[in-house]
Order: structure tokens, then sequence, then C-alpha cells
């Protein structure tokens, strides 16, 4: 089972990788977002390790609020919004392609010889879901990842390590949750993919999904950090009860019967 | 001996009238059997039952006693099939579409290569030239490459839709040449076309289907290889040299 699969996997990165152009604008946004974090991030570093600078914060804000305050409370804003940014990029991104993998196969003609060959209906959600979710999660792991690591060996986010690496519990979420919630979002978006007549009616349908989904998957990653590992585990399981029941329902949706 | 039986068949979408209704055939062993019909009228709607692709809404269809449906589920490759679209992903080359149907069926990349070989240098392609991305093949060329993946499992069946209704007449008749032989060599072969010439010279029997089955008949025309008139004669000497 798990070899075919990983065989329906691999032929979806094999295309993949003939489309450098979509995965160089997956990398640039994962990289326009994490860059702009990073440049936000040590513009305030900048302005908090100047005492001087602080002053003059200080005083532009009318000497109410301490500057160290304000930088410290921006810092914080943005390493959250840049979680949040990160799994729902992350989970959009893996949405769209999982949402075009079924219905490429029926653009192709290629699905009705996919359901001559001997593959469980679920084996072939799952493979496309890997499929659509794995180029964008090797560029999130390396791109995402690593703006992540650089962020957190900042000394300004030093108060912040609950949205940063040195969380276990982010890497818990890293690793595992934002996975999850790909897989899930996936699924959903490929059964979408695979009951759509046409691509206008498909990609209606996942951008639905995708918009929503992401949102609230983001927010759930993000809110969770200060819970520690056992929320975040509670926030991966969740995703996983989805994904599994998503993947049952769509396996049974996807039916032999080609002529929907 | 009957391969493919189909008793009472009948197929509705939704609530529209019946695509199929009653239908009774047969599909002999070794023979090729030509569907025959005007547009929609239920001739790949049929093919698509005999795959097991759909469903019947009544009747039954059997390939080899066995319900056509379960024929496709267990697939064992029993049932080869073409449609008009060749089926290729058009990114990946001639043989990594191959090998990726063929390792869905457990085949090695050694094993599709080995049992492609003979298939391809009978359709008159070089194995180099499945090395290019199938997305810049000819018609021809992407069927001919259906055609080897539908033959890679050695089926009992193969089932045909219009699968050279956009080629060339050389690219034609080596397909024809190609679903001959196999009917030749014991598999049961059915052709849906709108190509009577090809019909009356590959087709051992003809059914004729307008929501069922009108007519059914026995062609006593040449069996082993179409006979090329003058004007093809004059193509193939003008054209027959490939670049």
């Amino acid at each position: 089972m798990i070899g075919r699969v990983l065989h329906i996997a691999r032929r979806e990165w094999l295309e993949q990788r003939r489309q450098p152009a979509m995965l160089a604008v997956i990398g640039a946004l994962y990289g326009l977002v994490g860059g702009i974090v990073l440049a936000a991030l040590l513009l305030m570093q900048v302005v908090a390790m100047e005492p001087a600078r602080l002053a003059t914060l200080t005083s532009v804000l009318g000497g109410a609020v301490d500057g160290r305050q304000v930088v410290d409370a921006a810092v914080g804003g943005t390493v959250a919004a840049y979680n949040f940014l990160m799994y729902s990029q992350f989970l959009g991104i893996a949405a769209v392609l999982a949402g075009h993998a079924v219905l490429h196969d029926r653009q192709c003609g290629t699905l009705t010889f996919l359901l001559l060959a001997p593959v469980r209906r679920g084996e072939l959600l799952v493979g496309k879901v890997l499929g659509a979710v794995g180029p964008a999660f090797a560029l999130y792991l390396v791109i995402s990842g690593g703006a992540s690591l650089v962020a957190a060996s900042l000394p300004v986010t030093a108060s912040h390590y609950q949205h940063l690496p040195t969380n276990p519990a982010w890497w818990v979420a890293f690793l595992l949750g934002g996975p999850l919630w790909a897989v899930f979002i996936g699924t959903v978006c490929t059964i979408v993919s695979s009951v759509a007549k046409d691509v206008r009616t498909s990609q209606q349908g996942v951008w639905f999904v995708v918009f929503f989904a992401t949102m609230i998957c983001g927010f759930l990653l993000t809110w969770a950090l200060p819970y520690g590992i056992a929320g975040q585990l509670a926030v991966a399981g969740l995703a996983a009860l989805g994904a599994a029941g998503a993947a049952m329902v769509g396996a049974s949706i996807i039916s032999r019967d080609v002529s929907r | 001996m009957a391969l493919v039986v189909a008793e009472g068949l009948g197929r509705t979408f939704g609530k529209r009238p019946p695509v199929l209704r009653d239908v009774r055939a047969e599909v002999l062993e070794g023979e090729v059997l030509g569907l025959l019909g005007p547009n929609g009228g239920g001739k790949s709607t049929l093919l698509l039952l005999m795959a097991g692709l759909i469903a019947p809404t009544e009747g039954s269809i059997t390939v080899g006693g066995v319900n056509a449906i379960d024929v496709a589920v267990e697939a064992t490759g029993t049932i080869g099939l073409i449609t008009a679209e060749p089926g290729l992903y058009p990114l990946l080359s001639g043989w990594e579409n191959l090998e990726y149907f063929g390792g869905l069926f457990g085949l090695g990349r050694q094993a599709v290569r080995e049992r492609a070989g003979p298939i391809l240098a009978e359709l008159e392609l070089t194995a180099s030239s499945l090395d290019a991305p199938s997305g810049s093949y000819s018609s021809g060329m992407r069927q001919k490459v259906s055609l080897t993946r539908a033959l890679l499992l050695r089926p009992r069946l193969l089932l045909l839709d219009e699968p050279t209704s956009n080629l060339d007449p050389l690219s034609t008749m080596t397909m024809h040449r190609a679903i001959r032989r196999q009917a030749d060599a014991g598999v049961s072969v059915v052709l849906v076309t709108h190509d009577l010439y090809a019909a009356s010279h590959i087709c051992d029997r003809v059914v004729f289907v307008r929501q069922t089955v009108l007519a059914t008949h026995v062609l006593d025309g040449d069996r082993v290889a179409p006979e090329p008139g003058p004007l093809y004669r004059l193509y193939e000497d003008t054209l027959g040299a490939r670049p």
C-alpha cells in the first residue's frame, strides 16, 4: 500500500520538478514574507540596541510609553504574525496544488487509466495529496524554517521565544502540526477537485476552502504555541483526525464511475 | 467462446433518457468486434461498461464470467483500454508514462522496458523516441504509446474507443495491423469507430448500436491485413519515409 502511495506521489513530484517556474514562485513567496519579517526585526533590533534611539522613540511617543516596551511589543507582534503567515502560506499553497491534482488527471485523460489500475481510491487520494504537498513542504522546511532560525538568533526576539524555534512546541507545530493541517486541507481540496466538473468550479471550491481553512489553521497553530508541546500535539491530533476522516470520505467520493 | 457477455444491459445517467437499454451482446475470444453507430448512440458508454468503469443501471455484463465492475476492481490487467484521448502526462516522457502506469500494476522499470520493446517495434517506434516529453508527440505517436501501455499487461480484452480518429493514414494502418495481430493471438478486441473502411477490414463482426443493439453482422473480409488501395500506396510512397 505504501509503495503504491509513494509511486503516485513520486509522479506528482516529478511533474512538479518539470515546472521549475512554479517552484520558483512558491519559493519566492516564502522568501518574500520571511525576508520582510527579518528586515523588520533587524530594524527593530537596531533601534532596541541603541539607548539613544530608544530615548528618541520614547520622546516621539510623547513620553507616555517607554520606547523599549513599544519595540518589544512590535517584535512580539511581528514574530506572531510571521508564524500565522508562514502556516497560512504553506497551507494555502498546498491546498491550491492539491486542488488541481485529480482535475489534472481528468484534463490529461489519465484518470480513466488510474481507475483501471489496482489502486484503492484511498491510496490514490493520499498519493495525490502527498504529491501536491511534498514540494511545498520541502520549500517551507528550508525557506520558512531558515528564516525562523535566523529570527530566533536575533537578540531582540529573545523575550518572544514561545513563537520561535527556541520553543520545543514551535518545532512540533512546524514539523507536525503544519504538515498535518496541510494534508488535511490538501485532502479536502483534492476531493473538491475530483468532484468539480471543470477548472472554474474547482477553483471556486478550492479558494473557498483555502480562505477559511488557512485563516483558521494558521490562527490555531500560532495561538497554541504558548500552550507548549501538549497544546501543539492536540492541534496536530485534530488535523490528523480531520485528514483521516477526509481521506475516508474522499475515497468513497472519488468514484469508479468516470462518467460523472 | 464468449469472453464478454451483456444481458439486458442498460445505463441511465440521472433523470435523462437511457443511453443504453436492453443490450444483448457477446464478444468472442480472439475476435475484433466493431461497435458502429451515430454520435450519442451509446457506443462509448457500452465500452465503459465493458471496462467496468461505470456500473449498469439494469442488466448485467461479465468478462470471463465475472462481473465487469469486479474485474475492474480486481485490476489484474485483464482489460486494456484506449480512449480517443491518449491519456498521457504531457510533462513526462513516454517511458516515464509507461513506467508509471506499469508500476501501478507492479511492473518494474526493467520489466516495462522488456515488454514494451517488441510492441514499440511493431508500432514502428524507436525506444529513444520515447525519451522526449509526451506533450511534444504527434497525435499518432501519443496513441501508439497509449496502445503500448494497454498491451504492456497482456490483456485478454482490448477496448478501443476511436483510437485512430486523429491519425494520418500510415499511423492508422500501423495501429490497425497491431490491433489485428492482437486478435489473431487470441485477444478479444472491441473497436468503437466511425471509420467503416477500417471496420470492414479489421473487424470480424460489427454490431450497430443506437440506444440498444439494432443488428449484428458477420464480416467476410480479409482477416489478416487490409489491402491498401492505390491512393494509400501513393501516399506511402510519397510520404512514407519519415524524417
